[in-house]
């Protein structure tokens, strides 16, 4: 066994002090997330692509 | 369930929200598979695979950070493997999320209700992450010495036993391997599947504890659930009886039983064996002194007893002294039988008509050894006699010295009468002629004083005798009358 690298494998522990940098600085994503970020990200798409063609409407006239 | 594009909360079984339209298929499904992973690490915290019920957690959580029920047990699966403050931070989050009807508040409560235990297990966090710098920068001595410390205050602090575990391996030694290994067996009764513990416990197969069970087959791999395929409804309770808290006593209790044994012990001592033994100290002082006054006595006896003897042999050397001093006789050598040879003389010359011989005897005699009165009788009788004519007899002698007549026709002897006239006047004191004539002897010698004494002890003692006129004579011829 390669001890250094076992030693190298161990992380801290959270203590109190260090508690509230970790709860209130972790931006806590999941799927959900994801998913409503693809979400809006497909609707924003849709409203450009409506106001492109928009636009080439008003220059064809 | 809540629309993910309007927050609206939808039946779980529509396919799409009625307020705003949107598929909620893949959210659903979503949700669902978030759920199955709450489902299997329940399972797995059953029986006690918390490693893997942690790794199934985290992929709930991933999958729905607002699933509270997964992140509840993963803060208490975190709160029984020591990690306590990771463990409030997930209860914090989940709280977030859900601030009603929330069991997170409840855990919470309960931690901070004892702020001496949660400042305890912050302590043995901080002195983990200090031991794991400390061993980190090679000095694993030091950091032994702190992980002790916090597996005797946190002993189901899994990351810390490992990291003992480790640094014991590390030194090599096989005691050092043995604690290891009873580290290591320890934190495993609390986590069954962690790898890690698996792993340093497979380095140390050769390592045998005292009533170790024999080392098993590897256990085959359990068959993968079945997938769930309708959304379970999970108890509320259901994952709180998996990690009860369990306070750890400190491992004072066998120190406090030493002491309460000794004062015990001490208590044991003072009330019944030493009473005995001053009892017995006390009766063989008794005895000592008994003893002592016994023989003070005794001899107190024996000196009074020669103090007696001491006496009555005093007498008897008194006795024996006068008697020896009466058989040895007075200074002139008389002893009591010469004395009685000299009397026995005297009475054959006084009888014999010599009574100059006899007074001559007599002289011998020393009249205070005599006990007999009738010897005494005898003695005076024949004194009275005798002494009278015998002085008139030597002082006759003693005046032809001094004329020079008789004997010492032509050649007169003043020494000679003065030896003569003092011998008369022994056998009489009131020989007043023998003292006139020791005066004239003194005179002729032109010793006047000696001379003047005798003429006057005439005229002053014996007023009446023929020889005052002379000696008064005399003394005017010395210029004194």
């Amino acid at each position: 066994m390669d001890f250094e690298a076992e030693l190298e494998k161990f992380q801290p522990s959270l203590d109190i002090e260090r508690a509230e940098n970790a709860i209130t600085g972790k931006s806590i994503m999941d799927v959900t997330d994801l998913i409503h970020a693809i979400v809006q990200n497909t609707e924003e798409r849709k409203k450009e692509e409506i106001g492109d063609n928009t636009v080439e409407w008003v220059e064809g006239v | 369930m809540n629309c993910p594009r309007c927050n609206v909360k939808v039946a779980f079984a529509k396919k799409r929200c009625d307020n705003c339209g949107q598929d909620l298929t893949n959210h659903r499904m979503v949700i669902s598979m978030s759920n199955q992973y709450y489902n299997t690490a329940l399972e797995q915290a059953k029986v006690r695979d918390l490693s893997g019920a942690i790794r199934s957690l985290r992929q709930s959580l991933e999958f729905n950070k607002m699933n509270t029920n997964a992140r509840n047990l993963l803060g208490l699966i975190y709160y029984e493997e020591g990690e306590v403050v990771s463990a409030l931070s997930e209860w914090v989050i989940s709280t977030n999320f859900q601030t009603k009807y929330n069991d997170a508040e409840g855990y919470i409560r309960a931690v901070q209700e004892n702020p001496n235990k949660l400042d305890m297990y912050n302590q043995t966090i901080k002195k983990y992450n200090t031991a794991l710098n400390s061993a980190k920068n090679g000095d694993e001595d030091m950091a032994i010495i702190q992980l002790k410390k916090v597996v005797g205050l946190n002993p189901k602090f899994i990351r810390a036993n490992q990291l003992l575990a480790l640094l014991y391996m590390m030194t090599g030694r096989r005691d050092n391997k043995l604690r290891a290994k009873k580290l290591l067996l320890n934190i495993q009764k609390i986590d069954v599947t962690n790898t890690t513990t698996i792993r340093y416990l497979n380095e140390l197969k050769d390592v045998h504890v005292k009533g170790e069970e024999a080392p098993k087959k590897v256990a085959a791999e359990p068959p993968k659930p079945e997938p769930v395929k309708t959304l379970p409804k999970v108890e509320q309770d259901a994952y709180k009886i998996i990690t009860p808290y369990k306070e750890e006593k400190p491992s004072v209790l066998p120190f406090i039983n030493v002491i309460v044994g000794v004062i015990i012990g001490m208590a044991l001592m003072g009330f019944l064996i030493m009473p005995h033994i001053n009892a017995s100290r006390l009766q063989k002082e008794n005895e000592n002194f008994k003893k002592y006054s016994e023989t003070k006595v005794a001899n107190d006896s024996d000196v009074s007893s020669l103090k007696a003897q001491i006496e009555e042999l005093n007498k008897e050397k008194a006795a024996l002294e006068k008697e020896n001093k009466e058989l040895q006789g007075d200074e002139n050598g008389a002893t009591m039988k010469d004395s009685y040879e000299s009397l026995l003389a005297a009475i054959q010359a006084f009888e014999n008509g010599d009574k100059v011989l006899a007074a001559e005897s007599l002289a011998k005699v020393n009249e205070a050894i005599m006990t007999s009165e009738t010897a005494k009788a005898v003695f005076d009788k024949i004194k009275e006699e005798t002494y009278m004519e015998m002085s008139n007899s030597v002082f006759e002698q003693g005046r032809d010295a001094y004329n020079g007549e008789g004997e010492y026709a032509g050649k007169r002897d003043y020494v000679k009468a003065v030896e003569l006239l003092e011998k008369a006047l022994s056998y009489n004191r009131d020989n007043t002629d023998a003292m006139y004539f020791l005066g004239r002897c003194y005179q002729q010698q032109s010793q006047m004083e000696k001379a003047q004494e005798y003429y006057n002890q005439i005229i002053n003692n014996y007023p009446d005798s023929p020889r005052v006129t002379e000696a008064q004579t005399r003394l005017r011829e010395l210029g004194v009358r």
